[in-house]
């Protein structure tokens, strides 16, 4: 299965709704995906460790070895579709 | 369902104006720790948070800004708002280069964010409804914007 890792800066907090919106998309288009999150702090580490196929933050992320996905889109909701979209492509 | 998140007309600071974020921030944030929602270390963790991971947001209405910090301090769920006149400059989340004005500022206490998550998802939510920002940046009242924030994020069924 795709493994989607989302990273925030603290708390979870955007974090966690950015996970939902996005297995929520792709349970629409009928794609399973793992959706996990963490902070940007661990993201670098977790990405060596779990190898997923796309990270996705609305804040700024590190240098990582796999796409990344600006996520902020799915916070303020204005050009959501085109980031679903990029993230689609990705996992599918 | 989730969890409620107090939002209190106590909490809902009108016309606040602020020489920058983080005199915004202890500004609003004081609302918090007076109401016996956080402590004083919280409201420390959201700025130095706010320093390295910036809050700014773009949303079609306005500018907003959603400080937060670790849930580790925080004592009863709440939300504090400000509407600021003038707006503030806050940094944006996805470029901390980049700075723009903030006229809505949501200083979020949450200690469960697992539990707390239909009521953040409905926070957010109110900021990409113009309708409902329409009614937050023309409330006459704390009670009026307490009650208007209230019924969106703690009451019912909206998404």
């Amino acid at each position: 299965m795709k493994k989607i890792v989302v990273a925030c800066g603290t708390g979870g907090v955007t974090s966690k709704n950015i996970a939902m919106k996005i297995e929520k998309y792709l349970k629409s288009k009928g794609v399973e995906a793992s959706v996990t999150t963490c902070r940007v702090l661990e993201v670098a580490d977790l990405v060596s460790q779990v190898h997923p196929d796309v990270v996705c933050s609305a804040t700024e992320l590190p240098p990582l070895d796999v796409p990344t996905v600006r996520a902020t889109a799915i916070l303020t909701g204005v050009g959501t579709e085109k980031v679903y979209q990029q993230i689609l492509d990705l996992v599918r | 369902m989730g969890a409620r998140i107090a939002i209190a007309p106590s909490l809902v600071a009108l016309d606040l104006a602020a020489e920058d974020s983080s005199d915004a921030i202890r500004q609003l944030g004081s609302r918090l720790v007076e109401g016996g929602f956080a402590g004083k270390q919280y409201i420390d963790a959201v700025l130095a948070r706010e320093a390295t991971y910036p809050t700014g947001l773009e949303f079609p209405s306005c500018g907003v800004a959603l400080p937060h910090g670790e849930p580790t301090e925080v004592r009863n769920a709440a939300l504090a708002i400000a509407r600021c006149k003038p707006e503030v400059q806050f940094r944006c989340m996805d470029d901390s280069s980049r700075s723009i004005p903030v006229r809505i500022i949501a200083l979020l206490a949450v200690n469960a964010p697992e539990e707390h998550l239909d009521v953040i998802g409905r926070l957010i939510g109110v900021f990409s409804d113009a309708e409902l920002c329409k009614k937050l940046l023309e409330a006459k009242s704390p009670d009026e914007a307490a009650a208007v924030l209230d019924r969106a994020i703690n009451g019912g069924e909206r998404q």
